[in-house]
């Protein structure tokens, strides 16, 4: 008790040093007074009596400073003084501070708001039970060879018996729309799911109770929403369990609310038991999950997969199972590891730029600190005091970073693509703010080190009383070592960001094939709440439409042109064998090419009098003309498809479809009147920006079908973003860190030509008067820093090429190692860093030579 | 300290000034620092070497732990001086550490003894 007391005590006297000294001062003045009635007293004089006071006290100065040391802690108190020092050197070059200040800020405050991105989406376990016993299965053809795929529910059932999974589910989400009472019809991502999904996943409903066995192994009708649905649409209504609603006109009852966060698949708005009629059908849509058994391993469940896999494809299918965080973080995982590591190089060169500072610092402290030593100072004191300095300054780039970073994480998810998981929970949390204080410790320590020691071993040689102190100086080339380091590793980073520049500006030119920045869309779900004659109501909207200010034509497709995948057909044409692979089957308004912008090569479009009872016709596009065709004359050809009831002809062919250059598939396009479709897309072209169009839309469609959900209207182009979202978001990150890089370095390149300028003033000033000219003149100065630009750059593009391959599946239709960017960013670098010497050495030009000389 | 070459004069044990001073104080009542260096300097009949000084520390040590307490006062000789006064935690503290003091010391006394047969 009375240790702690002591222990606040003197921490309270380093705080607040002033007022005990005062107090102390009094006491001695007292003490030394009686000491000296007491002298004088016994028949001392005057003089004498204050001579042995003193001598009986011990030396006033020693009783004050034995005082200080016991009343405080000495360590702590001088830490405080050299801290104020400290504050006021830096204060005293404001400029160079705030420089320093700014880079660590910028460099701290990017690292810690990818490093936020990067631990929740990569790292930070997910928010289940023993997350690493979660894996997604999935599916691939062996023979032929196919992508990875999804499941059908016997494969599921299949590997769902694996001893590797002690539980496992599937599902399959699809937008439906929902409706009932007090709810306007809104469209809905249904999670349809097979087995327990939230038994796989050990989770429970924030409200109400999860599904039963029954429920599930029957298909009942009873769905569980997630907490944004209820939030959005029930206002957080507390008794929603028992409420009635409806999906597609069927009625369901809502049993649960799922906890925030925990829902699976993410976008899921409500999830409902797969229905017998669904597994029968057996479709290739399903995503599986499973948990492992406590004692396996996702490779083990691998190997049991493929066998099973195997044995019930006859050998053209495999299986494997990964973890369900590396599987969901998909392509955004390489993306996010490319920007970390951008981060951190950029961080190097901000720290590059703070050792300069504090090495330009210490050189014109020389003399101070000689004197400082011939005084005593000792070389630990001299390199706290040094120390202290360059921690101050990382600390305030620590915290000014942390101010930084919350902001940078904000506008970085702002910007993030909707496919990174997690991305409304992340947030600047206290650990990574630890992370960021600690690094900033780090970077104080690493940085302050060097410099100090090399100032306290230098003192001890250093004559005090020589004004010549500065030739003296050895001349080092550490600074020189460090600007080349910064050039090279923002050469790195500017080059990883100029290529996926020309990434993204590849797929930003790609050709779609159709008019992709004039089209809005607009989802039209007819089933279950919709019962009128569908084709009527195709012709009705698009008529109404069509005459709606700034609409220049619409169409009614079932896909919308920006995507190329839909029901596969199988093809046969009449007096011929089956045509091997299936065509996409697109049913599509007679107005759609021509609203669609997608240009007809051959034979005629579809008409008016292609209707019902006309004889059915259909269109083909390019690559059924080229892959099912064998580039045969296609128009006349006749076929069947069990998706029409006769048979079709061929009466046009229209070109391929690319959206954001992805190639399109053998494609028949039929008629919306000559088939029965349970609902589409309202493509509607705009003249100019379709945004425009987009409120007058959605109020004519509530008033022409007031039935159905007018919640997704959209531009088009939004579709097409999406693909690229990730490498445009990598993109924007990326070229941000480049020019902070860039900004960076160049910084240090300046301060290198500005210290050579100060270095070498007075031969400067001899050789400007003894007539040499300021083109010589300045070459001197510039040359060593163009010198170094060269070696960084060199040394930049070797790194570039070597580290250039992790960023390749990010890249499209360019390769890491491009040649324009790999002459760009040196270039760009070089002439940057030139004429920043170049602005350093103007102060040569400005110099009077006499005056200088004279001044010595 | 520049070392005295007074041999007959002893340093005290690093520690014992504390207890002393907190001895004089219940004794004596409070006290200004002179009044307990001089109480020390006539106990010890010059056995000791006291640098007055050296007696802050050991002030500060102890009203830091709140064992004394010190106010501004007169003295009787009109001049003004810091009172020191043992308190409540300081009389108890004092038990404490005289009997540490007495089994310590006895421990040695013991020791030494022993030496000496």
């Amino acid at each position: 008790m009375s240790r702690l007391r002591r222990f606040l005590a003197r921490l309270l006297t380093v705080i607040r040093p002033g007022r005990q000294d005062a107090s102390f001062e009094r006491e001695i003045a007292s003490h030394l007074m009686m000491l000296e009635d007491e002298y004088r007293r016994r028949g001392m004089s005057n003089d004498h009596a204050r001579r042995a006071a003193r001598l009986a006290l011990g030396g006033v100065e020693q009783t004050k400073e034995r005082h200080r040391d016991a009343r405080s802690f000495r360590w702590l108190d001088d830490a405080r003084r050299d801290a104020i020092y400290a504050a006021r050197m830096l204060e005293r070059n404001p400029l160079a501070t705030a420089t320093a200040v700014l880079s660590l800020a910028s460099g701290i405050g990017l690292n810690a708001a990818i490093f936020s991105i990067v631990d929740w989406v990569l790292i930070r376990p997910l928010p289940y039970p023993a997350p690493h016993q979660l894996v997604r299965v999935m599916t691939a053809g062996t023979a032929p060879v196919t992508g990875p795929a999804a499941l059908t529910h016997s494969e599921f059932v299949a590997f769902a018996a694996s001893t590797a999974f002690r539980e496992a589910a599937a599902f399959s989400t699809a937008t439906r729309v929902m409706a009932g009472a007090g709810v306007d019809p809104v469209h809905v991502a249904v999670s349809r799911m097979a087995g327990d999904l939230f038994a796989t996943l050990e989770v429970l409903p924030e409200i109400g109770r999860p599904f039963t066995r029954e429920e599930l192994s029957g298909g009942a009708p009873v769905v569980i929403l997630s907490h944004q649905l209820w939030a959005r649409r029930f206002s957080e209504d507390p008794s929603i369990a028992g409420r009635p609603i409806t999906i597609d006109g069927v009625h369901h009852t809502v049993v649960g609310v799922m906890a925030a966060g925990r829902a699976y698949p993410r976008d899921a708005d409500l999830w409902r038991p797969l229905l017998a009629s669904e597994r029968e059908d057996d479709d290739r849509d399903l995503s599986m999950i499973a948990r492992l058994e406590r004692d396996a391993v996702a490779a083990r469940a691998s190997v049991e997969l493929a066998t099973v896999a195997r044995s019930i494809s006859n050998g053209v299918r495999t299986a494997w199972a990964d973890d369900v965080q590396r599987t969901d973080a998909g392509n955004v995982r390489s993306a996010l590891q490319a920007l970390f590591a951008a981060a951190l190089l950029t961080l190097l060169i901000a720290c590059a730029n703070v050792a300069a500072l504090i090495r330009t610092r210490g050189a014109d402290r020389t003399a101070e600190m000689a004197v400082r030593g011939a005084l005593g100072a000792t070389r630990a004191r001299m390199i706290a005091q040094l120390m202290t300095e360059t921690l101050l300054l990382a600390v305030a780039g620590g915290a000014f970073g942390l101010m930084f970073g919350r902001w940078a994480l904000t506008a970085m998810v702002a910007i993030a693509p909707v496919s990174v998981p997690r991305l409304t929970e992340i947030s600047l949390d206290i650990r990574i703010l630890g992370i960021g204080v600690a690094a900033t410790m780090l970077v104080g320590l690493s940085v302050g080190l060097a410099p100090a020691l090399r100032l306290s071993r230098l003192t001890t040689i250093m004559p005090v009383n020589r004004g010549g102190w500065r030739h003296t100086m050895p001349r080092s080339n550490g600074r020189r070592v460090l600007v080349a380091a910064q050039v090279a590793i923002a050469i790195i980073v500017t080059t990883g960001a100029s290529v996926l520049i020309r990434s993204l500006q590849h797929l930003v030119t790609l050709e779609h094939g159709f008019a992709a920045n004039e089209l809005a869309v607009a989802e039209l779900y007819l089933r279950g709440v919709f019962d009128g004659d569908s084709r009527q109501l195709f012709r009705d909207l698009t008529e109404q439409v069509q005459t709606l200010p700034g609409v220049k034509a619409a169409a009614v497709s079932m896909l919308p042109p920006s995507r190329v995948s839909g029901p596969r057909a199988p093809v046969r044409l009449i007096g011929e064998r089956q045509i091997d692979s299936p065509a996409t089957f697109r049913p599509v308004s007679r107005t759609y090419f021509d609203t669609a912008g997608i240009p007809r090569t051959a034979g005629r479009g579809f008409t008016i009098n292609d209707n019902d009872k006309a004889p059915r016709v259909a269109i083909v596009n390019t690559t059924f003309v080229r892959d099912l065709l064998g580039n045969r004359s296609a128009v006349g050809l006749r076929l069947t498809t069990p998706f029409v009831v006769d048979s079709m002809s061929i009466v046009g062919v229209v070109a391929d479809v690319t959206p954001a250059g992805v190639p399109d598939t053998p494609t028949l396009y039929v008629p919306v009147e000559q088939t029965s479709i349970g609902g589409g897309y309202l493509i509607v072209r705009a003249y100019g920006d379709p945004r425009s169009i987009i409120p007058e839309l959605t109020s004519s469609l509530r008033i022409a079908a007031p039935g159905l959900a007018a919640d997704r209207v959209r531009p088009l182009a939004e579709d097409l973003e999406e693909s690229r979202a990730v490498i445009r978001f990598s993109t924007e990150v990326a070229t941000t860190f480049a020019g902070l890089a860039l900004l960076l370095s160049t910084i240090g390149v300046y301060g290198l030509a500005a210290s050579e300028v100060s270095a070498r003033w007075r031969e400067l000033a001899v050789r400007l008067a003894l007539g040499a000219s300021h083109r010589e003149a300045l070459w001197t100065v510039i040359r060593p820093s163009a010198a170094i630009l060269a070696a960084g750059a060199s040394l930049g593009i070797l790194g570039a090429l070597s580290v250039g391959p992790a960023l390749g599946s990010l890249l499209d239709g360019v390769g890491p190692a491009d040649v324009v960017t790999m002459l760009v960013s040196p270039t760009l670098l070089i002439s940057v860093g030139t004429l920043a010497s170049g602005f350093a050495a103007m102060r040569v030009l400005r110099a009077d030579p006499a005056a200088t000389l004279r001044s010595d | 300290m520049p070392p005295s070459g007074d041999g007959s004069r002893t340093e005290l044990l690093p520690g014992t000034l504390e207890l002393i001073v907190l001895q004089t104080l219940t004794t004596m009542g409070p006290q200004h620092a002179y009044g307990i260096a001089a109480r020390i300097e006539q106990v010890a009949k010059q056995s000791f070497r006291l640098n007055q000084g050296t007696l802050y520390p050991a002030l500060v040590r102890l009203e830091q732990k709140g064992w004394i307490k010190g106010t501004w006062r007169t003295t009787e000789t009109n001049r003004e001086a810091k009172y020191y006064a043992i308190t409540r935690a300081g009389t108890r503290a004092l038990a404490d550490e005289v009997d540490r003091w007495h089994r310590s010391a006895g421990l040695v006394n013991r020791l030494l003894a022993g030496e000496v047969e």
